[in-house]
């Protein structure tokens, strides 16, 4: 259980390894998926896509600010429903910026291998 | 605002860009690093068919891709994989890992596995999950849970 019970844990949110017995599929939802796959593309586990990712709310907050409430109602609305989704993660993810590390852009085969397994639990999603 | 990925730790950026025979050779055999330090293993039909002989290297499957994670312990009489190898005892451990794959480079391979005991969390967990055991005794029912933040 995590914090006040306000958060509903679903099969998403966790992975078991039990001491012994089968082995457990893991839910492409959770935030370890990639991570625990491909620890030489994400050696410090970075974490890859959940469905709470919001876009950078800077030009909504500050519309905020003079809205009446019918609008903020709206513009409420508007920002829950307008969260980063899975293809647009994983594209993000793929380019290549300065300031990441090299390991997922140099990673060769291991790299492709990684852009098959993106492209397959986008395709499901 | 995402998160940009950290810097590349030093020995593996290394093995990554240097032209020497080593890191070159480590470059071809990263999937197959990866496969032996990787917590989970996959679930997938390879085509094999296309994967062998000199052309290219490429990646194919057929149907459905998933991930699954393995129980904590091995079974008696097979050797651990994936994450067990982080719960089995360390001195073994290198043992272990050169038996799985004796293709790799073992100067690469503790690099690669130092790393991991060095900056992975995940690893930390499976390390805390061992010293348990270890002091309540193998007869416990342990459960490991990684649970999103």
């Amino acid at each position: 259980m995590v914090g006040d019970g306000s958060k509903v844990i679903n099969r998403h949110d966790v992975v078991v390894a039990q001491q012994t017995g089968p082995f457990q599929r893991i839910s492409d939802l959770h935030v370890g998926y990639m991570a625990l796959h491909y620890p030489l593309l994400f050696p410090y586990s970075e974490d890859g896509w959940h469905p709470n990712i919001s876009f950078n709310g800077v030009v909504l907050q500050d519309v905020d600010a003079d809205l009446d409430e019918d609008h903020a109602k709206e513009s409420e609305h508007h920002r829950k429903h307008h969260n980063v989704t899975m293809a647009e993660f994983y594209g993000y993810r793929l380019q290549h910026r300065d300031t990441d590390g090299i390991a997922l852009l140099r990673g060769n085969r291991l790299r492709q291998q990684y852009i098959v397994d993106d492209y397959a639990i986008v395709i499901i999603a | 605002m995402l998160l940009s990925l950290l810097a590349t730790p030093q020995e593996l950026e290394v093995l990554l860009t240097n032209k020497e025979k080593s890191a070159v050779k480590f470059s071809d055999q990263i999937h197959m690093y990866n496969s032996v330090l990787a917590f989970t293993s996959l679930g997938a039909k390879v085509d094999e068919s296309i994967t062998r002989g000199t052309r290219p290297y490429s990646f194919r499957i057929q149907g459905e891709l998933y991930h699954k994670i393995r129980s904590l312990c091995h079974a008696k009489g097979q050797r651990p994989q994936f994450a067990q190898l982080y719960i089995h005892d360390i001195e073994s451990e290198h043992q272990n890992r050169h038996v799985v794959m004796p293709l790799f480079d073992p100067t690469t391979f503790d690099q690669l596995l130092n790393m991991m005991y060095n900056i992975n969390p995940y690893v930390k967990m499976f390390k805390m999950a061992r010293d348990m055991m270890a002091t309540k005794g193998a007869s416990t029912d342990l459960k490991l849970g990684l649970i999103a933040s």
